[in-house]
Parts: C-alpha cells; structure tokens; sequence
C-alpha cells in the first residue's frame, strides 16, 4: 500500500527545485493577472512552468504532451516563424517610410547584443571559466538584447543552447520591462534641454505601391545580403504584405488574430514547459538574466548615442531619445520616449517618429539575429 | 612535466584562450559592420523608392 501511494502520490516526489519552480510559475501568473504585466505569455507561461514541475505528472518529459509540443514547435523553429506572420500583419510600417534614416538607430541599437555576447564569452569558455558558457550559449544570451522573443527562441534553438529555457524567459520579460530599464538611462544620457527637442512633422502620406513593395523589397535586400536571416524577415515581412495587399484582408485578419493567438498559447505554455526545476535551476540561469539586463541597457545606450550624433548632424532636428526606440521592444520604447518627452515639454509629441525607430528596430534585430547565426558558425 | 613542458603548455593554453577572444571579437567587429551594411543598403533602396513612387494624391495634384 505505501508503495503505491508513493507511485501516486505527486507531493511524495516533491524536490525542493520543483516547490520553487511552482512558486516561479506562480508569481509569473500573479505578474500577469494581478500587475497585468504581459499577460498574454506570462500567464500561458506560468501555467507550463507549473504543470512541468508536478511531480509524476510527465507533461514534459518524452511522450507528455508538452514535450510533444517542444519538439514540434520550437525544435523545429514553426512556432517563432508562425509568430512572426503575425507580428508582420499587425506592424504598420508607415512610420519608418516616412522616416527611412531611422533604420540606422534600429542598427546602432543592437550593439548590446553583440557587447553582451562578448562579456558571456568571457565569462565562460573564451577566458575566464567562470561559467559554462560556450560561443553558442554566449550568442543565445546576447540575442536577448534583441529585445524580441520571436527572434530569441529562434537563435537559441537553431544554435542549440544549453539555456533556450532561461533565455526565452528573460527576453519576454524585460520586453514588459522596459519602462523600467530604459528611462533612467534616457535621462542620464539626454539633458533636459535635449528631451524637450520637438521634432519637425513628415510632410505626406506614403502611397499603397510603397507600402505593398517595402516587404518584398525588404526580403530581397535582407535574404540576399544576410541569407541566415530569411526564415525570420521571410515571415515578417510575408505578414506584412497580406496587410498591405489589401485583397486578401481575411488572410491578414486571421494572421493578425486566430494564427496569432493560437501560436501563443502553445508558445507560452512550451516555454514555460521547459522550465523544470533541474534545468532552469542553475547559477548560469541568474547570470543568464543579469545578462539580458546588460544587453538591453546597452542597446539603450547605443541607441541613444547615434541618436546623439544624428541630432547634431540633422541641425538638431532629431531627439536623440528616438535612438533608444532603436530596441525592437514594440511598442513598450515607443511610448517611455513620449512620456519622456511630454515631461520635458508638454507640446513634444515624439510617438510617431519613435514608433518610426521602433519598427525599424523590429527589422535591424532580424537581421542581428540572422548576422549571428551566419558569423557563429564560422568561428566554432 | 618539467618546467619547460610546464611552459610550453601554459602558454599554448594562454594562446589558445587569446585566439578564442579574438574569434569573438571578430564576431563583434563584423556583425556590426554586416547589420550596418545590410540596413545601409536597405535605406538606400527605401529612399531611391521613395522618390520613384510618389503618394498618389500628389500624382493627382500635379497632373
């Protein structure tokens, strides 16, 4: 009788890891109900976190159905492709043509991954040992500056990561973070002064031709010049075209919202699915996010320096601010640089030419991420 | 191991670890360049479309 109940019996089996990992899915689904911080993947998240940690419960190991799902959707690498449809179909690219000088802020703002990448390396199997870092889990860990969770999986997964888990998190997370981390280094970067700069208005609208030929355009320059990248800008971009096309709006409708929410729910409930307790649970994982926060701090900080430089170039008709949009947080970045605008000056409205920058930062962090798949390869 | 094997071997290992550092500073050096590269070309083909294709009401206008 005591040992069936202890085959039965899940609390039995309770490890100290799987009670923390129940408290982390927890608090991860108390972030998103109670705080309403990124609901949408908090919650699926925290719900597989904590059916991976139920002892005997076997949803995540081989057979269980959210191993089934790791295999079939992020191993494969459909799951962040199939999102990215949908991201493409919600994004307007409107501000960003009308300010095309943008997508230089989107290039300089992805500096943190590739500094970040450097200290991970560092730290682990490039000098210092510290940590079991190798080439591959210090590109994974640095792609969290992208600051897109799309892309970060993808990396992750197509290098192979020991840390999918851990990263995956952290990039999803300090995305709902970055009203945190990014206005204190706005201000420590931009005077008042600089803040309160009001941007001249663009003249004009851009024409449908435009519109319907910037993603095919886009894929051609991107696919041809950074290959690696295609898979990631293909379905962006091809999310975008059934938006602008304007004949095939059910298309774009059901990418933009049924394809949508339906990879999410079983993304957020895979990647949470990969946090058991002896996997997630290491030294590395605390490195792994303090590491996000260095990328994501350092792309700011990039950003907003270019932005800089742009501002005395243009005759200071460009807020250096916009520079730390350049991050592919959307639309988190474009909404702290207007609040930090309208708190320098109550007439500066900078959410257009933010937006300008951010969606711009959503192409350059494509790129990034297919610029490290090429590169890490080729030093391995 | 002697004290010149011993040598040998440190140093090969500190060579070592300094080629690893550069090879992730090459992946520095030249990711950026690749991403500037990539987005430069990518601004100046918006813009040279941005003058090929004008919004159509302005079309209309100057017709």
């Amino acid at each position: 009788m005591d040992i069936a109940a202890g085959e039965f019996l899940g609390f039995l089996h309770l490890t100290w890891q799987a009670v923390v990992m129940l408290v982390i899915g927890g608090v991860l689904m108390w972030l998103g109900i109670a705080k309403k911080v990124e609901p949408v993947l908090l919650v699926p998240i925290g719900f597989g976190c904590v059916l991976a940690n139920i002892p005997l419960g076997g949803a995540a190991e081989a057979g269980g159905f959210l191993a089934v799902l790791r295999e079939a959707g992020i191993h494969t690498e459909i799951f962040p492709l199939l999102i990215f449809i949908g991201v493409g179909a919600m994004i307007d690219f409107e501000p960003f043509l009308q300010r095309p000088y943008t997508i230089l802020l989107g290039a300089a703002a992805q500096f943190g991954i590739f500094a970040t990448f450097l200290l991970a390396y560092l730290l682990g199997d490039g000098w210092l040992h510290v940590l079991n870092f190798s080439l591959q889990d210090a590109a994974s860990i640095g792609i969290i500056g992208s600051a897109d969770g799309p892309t970060s999986i993808y990396v992750a997964t197509t290098l192979q990561s020991k840390y999918t888990a851990a990263i995956v998190v952290a990039a999803y997370s300090y995305m709902a973070l970055v009203p945190i981390i990014q206005p204190p280094i706005i201000k420590a970067m931009c005077s008042k002064e600089e803040r309160a700069l009001k941007m001249p208005s663009v003249a004009g609208t851009i024409s449908q031709r435009t519109k319907i030929l910037f993603p095919i355009i886009t894929v051609l320059v991107v696919g041809l010049l950074a290959p690696k990248a295609t898979p990631l800008i293909g379905c962006l971009m091809f999310g975008n075209l059934l938006r602008e096309c304007g004949v095939v709006e059910r298309l774009s409708l059901t990418a933009q919202n049924e394809l949508a929410n339906i990879v999410t729910i079983l993304l957020g409930i895979t990647v949470g699915g990969m946090m058991a307790g002896t996997e997630f649970l290491r030294p590395e994982t605390i490195l792994v996010f303090i590491l996000g926060i260095v990328a994501f701090s350092l792309d700011t900080v990039a950003g907003v320096l270019l932005g800089k430089l742009m501002c005395v170039l243009s005759g200071r008709k460009i807020n250096p601010m916009i520079g730390a949009c350049g991050i592919s947080a959307f639309p988190m970045s474009s909404r702290v640089v207007q609040k930090l605008g309208l708190e320098a000056n109550p007439y500066n409205h900078l959410l257009m030419n933010a937006a300008g920058a951010n969606v711009a930062g959503q192409i350059a962090s494509v790129v990034a991420g297919g610029v490290m798949l090429m590169l890490v390869p080729m030093f391995i | 191991m002697t004290p010149t094997t011993a040598l040998l071997y440190y140093n090969n290992l500190a060579r070592q670890e300094r080629s690893r550092m550069l090879n992730a500073l090459w992946i520095v050096l030249l990711g950026m360049a690749i991403i500037f590269a990539v987005l430069g070309v990518l601004l100046l083909v918006m813009i040279l479309l941005g003058k090929l294709v004008k919004p159509r009401e302005k079309q209309g206008k100057k017709e």
